[in-house]
């Protein structure tokens, strides 16, 4: 038999325990409610271009770009579409860390198989999130109430119960077309340096890790440092071409490509030499997917009466591109 | 161990922004809680200072060196002082009476030479880092307006966070060894904890050392009762701090960064809200370092009091940021107004001016001298200094006025215990500490005086407007919920007020006492998960003294 004490201790260590067990079955529940029923960007979903792809035919993807801001903006798979009949997905996002890269790289596997995967390489350089931001990650993830709490405000309440079902496709796949020109300053960002930029340790291990995730199911995974006067030079060009070497990875530097590319820093960034905008996105596309038809990979789709959507957002894209 | 080895060498190790930091909110106070209840007794102390040098090391990086070296100082400061007061009693025991005053004089020099240095070390240091750019600035200024074109570099310091806090905490440590108030502790160990206890490292309570030191040291079991209270004053400063302050966070910013597009009464509500994000951040912070203090069994000072009921400014700053009001009364408002000079000012004026207007004026030397710190202490900047002067003027006005005040409420017969002259005075308390914390705000002092001109010049809310609602990342869902949030911490301070403590009513009922104080755990942590401003489409919002 217990003593009074012991008694005592048990029944506060219950009240807790009973605590923590309703804490955690209310923001489970919370969860449930917050969270989007559909990808619609107006229903409030994070990242809603990428989880977009969620809702693509199966195994319709030929290839997916992966990334922060710089690929966001810079790469447009209607273009590679119009000129080459192959099918890809911009994954990325504003502000993306590697490690969410990953987890994109990840949600892309789920319903498609690319056969190439590009990379941006500007979040290379970021700092990776600390040790308790990657569990926090982890939390939000399983607590989504964390990230859509902010829902209360417009919810509708015929939301609440429904069962997820993300249908949404995005007309431009992933694709931010921004049509604001800012000129940038004459490019002088790969003026030649032998200094080399150091790369985290941690994000070197996602990459390396992505890598393989890829090869394991026979993509191929390409490293790309979009066209950028303020965010890239040859200090992190020297970091990221020794370490791709290291990794047996393949790296595309776009910055040593401005003539090839047809680069105009007066037309082609939307803020300056940050990054590209829609022009500035047509043309580098333009670039990989010669690069995808050479790997002589994919075959052209543009006739495929099941991919006639794609020939559909196409003219949309044009038109939103040239409004006549 | 490789990984970290490798992440040290590179500097890769994770930076903390404050301790209101979601991560830091979600992992680290839980496992220090942890680790401290199942730590053995011996290893607490250890423990305390260990995490405590952790956490300030993840906030300041390097600059944890300037923490270092206050501590070394003080200890060595504090047995200098002990050995000459030792050397001092030893030496009047041997002295003839006629020579004692003699040989006390004569250490009492050498103690003040100490002190001196002393001061030197810690204040010199906080007007190194705070003010020389200031000071630089303003020379080049003078240089600029007499013609001059040989300006001079305006230096840039890192500044570590919490160095306002702790050389004020530090240099308290050392004034009481000299006047005998505390005994200089030989153990630096024991210093250390109470100069960095990681709680009070960002924005204070500045303790004292017979406030803290012991306690810390002697570290405590953690009991359910403080456990729980402590919990929940946690998740009460969170919400304060982040669905309140945060909330409001972006448009005050842009009210007074865009002040010149704006209308008179757009410019008051931005003072209000500006007054209202302050109070809730700061006192919110502060629930949150003395939550996490309470739950491991310690009680550091508290900082704030129901400052917004306040009858007189002077009121005010007793009920606001209390232990930077007591240190410079103590450190610098007695020692001037007790000085030798000032004495024989106030008996001299007493004979002139009787007994109310004549200790007033050693006492507003003393009060100028308090002011002119306080301002400088928030900032280096004229607005700063404005600010503090404004404050100084304010309470120098209401001393004046007090024999007016009393004469025409006896000739009017007005009763100053009534409810509504107790409102109209908090309401006026109220106004004039929003007037104050718009100069505070404001980017400069010119700009100010701008935007108080205008509230009397263009009253209108005209620029209110949906748009500017939408640039300051708010709508009136916003407005609501924070109103809502306010009308509950204004009904916890009301009863607080009248003396009816929340605490004690959760522990009246004899049963289910525990279970009612974990429903309301329960409840505050689900609306600051629910309303808390942070996540997707906030920033967060870093603790606004820790920049002081």
């Amino acid at each position: 038999m217990l003593d009074e004490k012991n008694k005592n201790r048990l029944y506060k260590s219950l009240v807790v325990i009973v605590f923590m067990i309703v804490l955690i079955g209310s923001m489970l529940l919370l969860s449930f409610v917050f969270t989007p029923t559909n990808n619609y960007p107006d229903a409030g979903m994070i990242d809603w271009n990428v989880k977009a792809i969620l809702a693509e035919p199966q195994n319709s993807i030929d290839a997916i770009f992966l990334g922060n801001s710089e690929g966001y903006y810079a790469f447009t798979p209607l273009k590679i579409w119009e000129e080459q009949g192959i099918t890809t997905y911009n994954c990325s996002a504003k502000g993306n860390p590697v490690n969410i890269s990953e987890s994109y790289l990840h949600l892309a596997f789920e319903k498609q198989t690319p056969k190439v995967v590009f990379f941006e390489t500007d979040s290379i350089y970021k700092k990776p999130l600390v040790i308790w931001q990657l569990f926090s990650s982890r939390v939000v993830e399983t607590f989504s109430v964390m990230s859509y709490h902010n829902r209360w405000k417009d919810m509708d309440a015929s939301e609440i119960g429904k069962e997820k079902n993300y249908t949404y496709q995005d007309d431009f796949k992933g694709f931010f077309m921004d049509k604001a020109t800012v000129a940038a300053d004459p490019a002088t960002n790969m003026n030649p340096t032998d200094k080399s930029k150091h790369i985290f340790y941690r994000n070197r291990q996602y990459i390396i890790r992505m890598k393989e995730y890829c090869e394991e199911r026979g993509a191929k995974f390409v490293l790309v440092s979009t066209p950028t006067t303020k965010n890239w030079n040859m200090k992190k060009h020297n970091g990221m071409a020794e370490f791709a070497q290291s990794a047996g990875i393949e790296y595309i530097d776009m910055n040593f490509m401005y003539d090839e590319l047809h680069i105009d820093w007066n037309t082609d960034s939307r803020d300056g030499g940050d990054h590209l905008n829609v022009v500035g996105a047509d043309k580098i596309c333009s670039y990989l997917g010669q690069y995808l038809a050479n790997t002589g990979l994919f075959t052209d789709k543009r006739t495929d009466p099941s991919y006639s959507k794609w020939n559909e957002n196409l003219e949309k894209y044009n038109n939103a591109k040239n409004p006549s | 161990m490789h990984w970290l080895a490798y992440q040290l060498l590179h500097g890769e190790l994770p930076q903390l922004s404050s301790f209101t930091n979601f991560h830091f909110v979600v992992y680290a106070i839980p496992c220090f809680i942890l680790l401290y209840v199942l730590m053995p007794k011996k290893l607490k102390r250890y423990y305390l200072l260990i995490a405590s040098y952790a956490f300030c090391f993840l906030i300041n990086g390097a600059m944890v060196i300037y923490l270092l070296v206050s501590t070394v100082s003080m200890f060595g400061f504090g047995l200098l002082l002990d050995k000459l007061q030792t050397q001092m009693k030893d030496a009047l025991a041997v002295t003839e009476k006629e020579q004692r005053k003699a040989v006390k004089k004569k250490f009492v020099i050498k103690q003040r030479v100490v002190i001196l240095f002393a001061i030197l070390l810690h204040i010199g240091t906080l007007v190194v880092l705070k003010y020389t750019g200031f000071f630089v600035t303003n020379i080049n200024r003078a240089i600029t307006m007499s013609g001059g074109t040989n300006l001079l570099t305006v230096p840039h310091f890192l500044i570590p966070i919490g160095i306002s806090f702790f050389s004020l905490q530090a240099l308290s440590y050392i004034l009481d060894v000299y006047r005998g108030i505390t005994k200089a502790d030989r153990n630096i160990l024991r210093l250390a904890l109470f100069l960095a206890f990681f709680p009070q490292v960002i924005e204070g309570p500045i303790s004292r050392y017979n406030q803290t030191a012991d306690q810390l040291w002697n570290s405590p079991q953690v009991n359910t009762q403080s456990f729980t209270f402590g919990v929940q004053r946690i998740i009460f400063g969170m919400i304060k701090k982040i669905v309140i302050a945060d909330r409001l966070n972006s448009f005050v910013a842009l009210i007074f960064n865009d002040y010149a597009m704006l209308d008179g009464g757009t410019i008051a509500l931005g003072a209000i809200l500006y007054t209202i994000q302050l109070y809730m951040d700061f006192s919110g912070i502060m629930d949150i370092g003395l939550g996490i203090s309470e739950i491991v069994g310690i009680k550091l000072p508290e900082n704030f009091e129901r400052p917004f009921f306040s009858k007189t400014i002077s009121e005010f700053w007793k009920r606001w940021h209390i232990t930077l009001g007591t240190w410079f009364r103590d450190y610098i408002f007695y020692p001037v107004s007790t000085s030798t000079s000032m004495k024989k000012l106030t008996s001299s004026a007493r004979k002139k001016l009787g007994n109310h207007y004549g200790p007033l004026i050693a006492g507003s030397i003393a009060l100028f001298s308090v002011w002119i710190c306080n301002g400088l202490w928030h900032g280096a900047d004229w607005n700063f200094i404005f600010f503090g002067m404004y404050h100084f003027v304010l309470i120098l006005l209401g001393n004046i006025l007090v024999p007016l005040v009393r004469l025409v409420n006896k000739k009017l017969n007005i009763n100053p215990e009534n409810f509504f002259y107790k409102l109209m005075q908090i309401l006026r308390t109220c106004l004039l500490v929003v007037i104050g914390e718009l100069f505070f705000r404001a980017n400069g002092l010119m700009n100010g005086f701008h935007m108080f001109g205008r509230i009397f010049t263009d009253f209108s809310f005209s620029s209110l407007t949906s748009d500017l609602l939408v640039r300051g990342g708010i709508d009136y869902l916003d407005f609501i919920i924070a109103g809502i949030t306010l009308i509950g911490i204004f009904a916890v301070s009301v009863l607080n007020e009248k003396k009816i403590s929340v605490r004690e009513l959760q522990t009246k009922p004899v049963k289910g006492a525990l279970v009612l104080q974990w429903s309301v755990i329960f409840i505050l942590a689900i609306f600051l998960l629910v309303f808390g401003a942070y996540g997707v489409g906030y920033a967060e919002v870093y603790p606004m003294y820790a920049e002081f």
